[in-house]
């Protein structure tokens, strides 16, 4: 039993390593870490996007068929905590996690040929639309209606927290097909270009005033029989698969990891305000020691998961074990940030974005200008992807066996 | 990187298990009551095993086990409730005379000939783990200690002094006043006075002394996992045959929700575990100590909150001394304090960051 690296490996991290160094431009980072909201926008996560698709590593996760890298785990995880390490934004999992690689698994030839390429190169931008108005945790109750109308189907219906429908050209859809079945068995799983009349998007502001999420109104939408992925009815089954992608797809710790050590030099400078800095003040210094060990903890966790994945055995359920505890990490992290900040982190400028030359100029620290925004919209993440308590469902009937 | 466990610690876990053998509450009950509560005979087979060879270096007839080797036995014994102070009376005397350079004393201990209680605790000075109050004075050493784990059964007391000693005391030296009291897990820990005892000295410098306790608090943490382990398991059977208005309590959500995070916390302890395993710089590095209370700080917390809940969920019958959790769990809070509790083990962890 050890942690150690092999000398592959060791090269490897080396490699990204002067790879980050040389191409991760500084208007990416500093967008990336003036980002308030969960996910970057375009004009920052594109641009890192297209630079790893030049590279070849953008899809690092696809089979190798389908474009990837034919990276083991381990080398994914390394990518990944170098990125972290290095401040590069995150990715948009919208097309490279969620419907990428359901497209690989259960798409034909015609599909991979079509979809992949643009998903890679960024030409494509997507967005889920999977919840709706009625339909929140007990997703498989959807209501959206997909009917045949020649080679197309109509659908009619409405989609909800639907993340940048407002950039994206295409939207993947959880649609019912059959309403006479259980109600897991009537839903297919469509793709539908957004440019067309059926297709209208209302945004929704979140709390923090970031324009995230979306309402996707669908009235007659069309798209072609062709655009359905795996059979009708076979559409429960790959939206198990990809929420599993979803929750389990990326690792979690590394950037929990870099946003403590950044909580750290935080604590190292803000005054305490009776005497020294706030990170001298054992109660802070062991909220922060609290953090760092729960994300050691978790890091190790992730290592098992995917050495368990090395050796060809699925991740399967651990992936909510992991979603639970990283998102009320991501939630503690983001409070604590906040309040390190004294009166200065109760600043939530109204304007967007905060880098460029347009932000408007921060009061104290520049993080405590992000910070109460963070916090606002680092609520999301025991809700999104499956909430807590449905991911403590789920691994209580599948771990457990309750 | 890999977390599976070799061939020799295959056979260390099995062999464990079948030294253990199933938990008999009223035999431990029975032992509790004998003399020391415990068993010298016991103790002797453990050494027999090998359990107290692989805490000490090869060269001194040891079997030099890694810290995960350790780490493993440590957690096998607490997922089978062991009442054997393998911890306090085996591995602790056994590095710290390692760490002194007492050849002949480790050969004695790691054989079972010689059974040894630590004396490191001090009266009035919470879990300071420096000596400060016990010295020598003109050759002989004076003063107090506290919390000496099995010291009615020990042949030999091993006593940390200020300025960086150790002192080896028989136990029937003349200025030896013992006086012993129950604990919580059971056993036996004792208040000590020395008048003027006579004792054979040997250096123990500081840096070596703390890796020791570095040692003890990420063996602790180890032990500890495994009674969560033991209390959790009890209690997920319990809840899935336990009926009440007509169902298996574990069909409640409420209940459903708690369990889970029971064995989220579990799965985060393991990991802990394991991780400040394979980080053992294996020198006397200064930061094996504050990592090892970090790691200990964390597993006690997880520990603690699983004990408490399996306490919970088996209601009426949790509150006996019939069941195994109970047990399990009396010997969590001993660990849970022992060289620290959370609260002092996270200061030292956070202190250094």
């Amino acid at each position: 039993m050890d942690l150690d690296l092999t000398k592959d490996e060791l090269e490897f991290r080396e490699e990204v390593r002067e790879f980050l160094r040389t191409s991760l431009p500084d208007y990416v980072r500093d967008g990336a870490r003036r980002t308030p909201g969960v996910f970057v926008e375009p004009d920052i996560g594109l641009v890192w996007h297209r630079i790893l698709n030049d590279k070849g590593w953008v899809a690092y996760h696809w089979p190798e068929d389908c474009g990837g890298t034919g990276w083991t785990p381990m080398q994914r995880y390394i990518f990944e905590k170098e990125c972290a390490i290095a401040g590069a934004p995150a990715l948009s999992v919208l097309g490279l996690r969620l419907v990428g690689p359901v497209i690989c698994a259960f798409g034909t030839q015609e599909q991979k040929d079509r979809f992949l390429p643009a998903i890679r190169a960024g030409t494509d931008y997507w967005c889920q639309g999977y919840s709706e108005p009625q339909s929140g945790s007990d997703l498989a109750s959807l209501r959206t209606r997909a009917r045949r109308d020649g080679d197309d189907y109509i659908v009619d219906g409405s989609k909800i927290w639907t993340t940048h429908a407002h950039h994206a050209n295409w939207i993947f859809c959880l649609v019912r097909t059959d309403g006479e079945v259980r109600k897991q068995a009537g839903i297919s799983f469509l793709l539908i270009p957004m440019d067309q009349p059926g297709v209208t998007v209302t945004p929704i502001i979140t709390m923090a005033g970031d324009h995230e999420v979306n309402q996707v109104f669908l009235d007659g939408a069309r798209t072609a029989v062709d655009n359905r992925i795996g059979d009708e009815g076979q559409g429960w089954t790959i939206a198990k698969f990809l929420l599993e992608n979803e929750r389990g797809g990326s690792f979690h710790a590394p950037r929990l990891i870099r946003a403590i050590d950044e909580l750290e030099m935080t604590a190292g400078i803000a005054p305490s305000g009776h005497n020294g800095a706030l990170g001298a003040d054992v109660q802070t210094a062991t909220d922060i020691a609290r953090l760092r060990l729960e994300a050691e903890a978790l890091e190790t966790t992730e290592l098992r998961i995917l050495a368990d994945i090395a050796r060809g055995r699925p991740a399967g359920p651990q992936t909510s074990l992991v979603k639970l505890i990283a998102s009320e990490l991501h939630q503690r992290i983001d409070r604590i940030a906040m309040d390190l900040h004294g009166y200065d982190g109760l600043q939530l400028p109204t304007v967007r974005p905060l880098y460029g030359n347009a932000a408007p100029p921060p009061i104290g620290d520049p993080d405590a200008q992000i910070a109460a925004a963070r916090f606002l919209n680092s609520r999301a993440w025991t809700v999104f992807g499956g909430s807590s308590e449905v991911q403590k469902n789920i691994i209580a009937k599948t771990v457990l066996r309750l | 990187m890999n977390f599976d466990l070799d061939e020799g610690q295959h056979l260390a876990r099995e062999s464990i298990g079948r030294f253990l053998g199933p938990i008999d509450i009223a035999a431990r009950h029975a032992m509790r009551k004998s003399a020391g509560g415990y068993s010298r005979a016991r103790w002797q087979e453990g050494a027999d095993l090998g359990l107290l060879a692989l805490a000490a270096p090869e060269a001194m007839g040891g079997m030099g086990g890694t810290m995960v080797d350790l780490a493993l036995v440590a957690e096998a014994l607490g997922k089978g409730v062991a009442i054997d102070p393998w911890l306090e009376n085996g591995v602790l005397p056994i590095r710290l005379a390692a760490a002194a350079g007492e050849d002949a004393l480790v050969e004695d201990l790691l054989t079972g000939a010689r059974f040894a209680a630590v004396a490191f605790a001090e009266p009035g000075r919470r879990y300071e783990t420096a000596a400060v109050a016990t010295r020598v004075e003109g050759g002989r050493i004076i003063g107090s200690k506290t919390f000496v784990l099995g010291a009615s059964l020990a042949d030999t007391l091993l006593v940390t002094l200020a300025g960086n000693q150790l002192a080896t005391v028989a136990h029937n030296a003349a200025g030896v006043v013992l006086q012993d009291y129950p604990v919580i897990d059971g056993s036996n820990a004792a208040t000590l006075d020395l008048h003027r005892t006579p004792a054979e000295l040997l250096d123990l410098p500081a840096a070596k002394f703390d890796r020791v306790i570095g040692d003890g608090r990420l063996l602790a943490a180890a032990e500890m996992l495994g009674l969560a382990q033991r209390m959790f398991d009890d209690t997920l059977a319990y809840t899935r045959e336990r009926e009440q208005f007509g169902a298996a309590i574990g069909t409640f959500q409420a209940l459903q929700h708690r369990l889970v995070e029971c064995y989220a916390a579990l799965e985060l302890a393991r990991s802990m575990v394991l991780r400040t395993a394979m980080q053992d710089p294996t020198t006397d590095d200064t930061d094996w100590p504050r990592i090892t209370a970090g790691a200990k700080a964390y597993v006690g917390e997880a520990a603690t909150r699983i004990g408490l809940e399996a306490v919970q969920m088996h209601g009426g019958m949790g509150q006996t001394d019939e069941l195994v959790i109970g047990h399990a769990l009396k010997r969590v809070m001993l660990l849970d304090k022992i060289f620290g509790d959370q609260t002092h083990c996270l200061r030292s962890y956070a202190r250094a960051a």
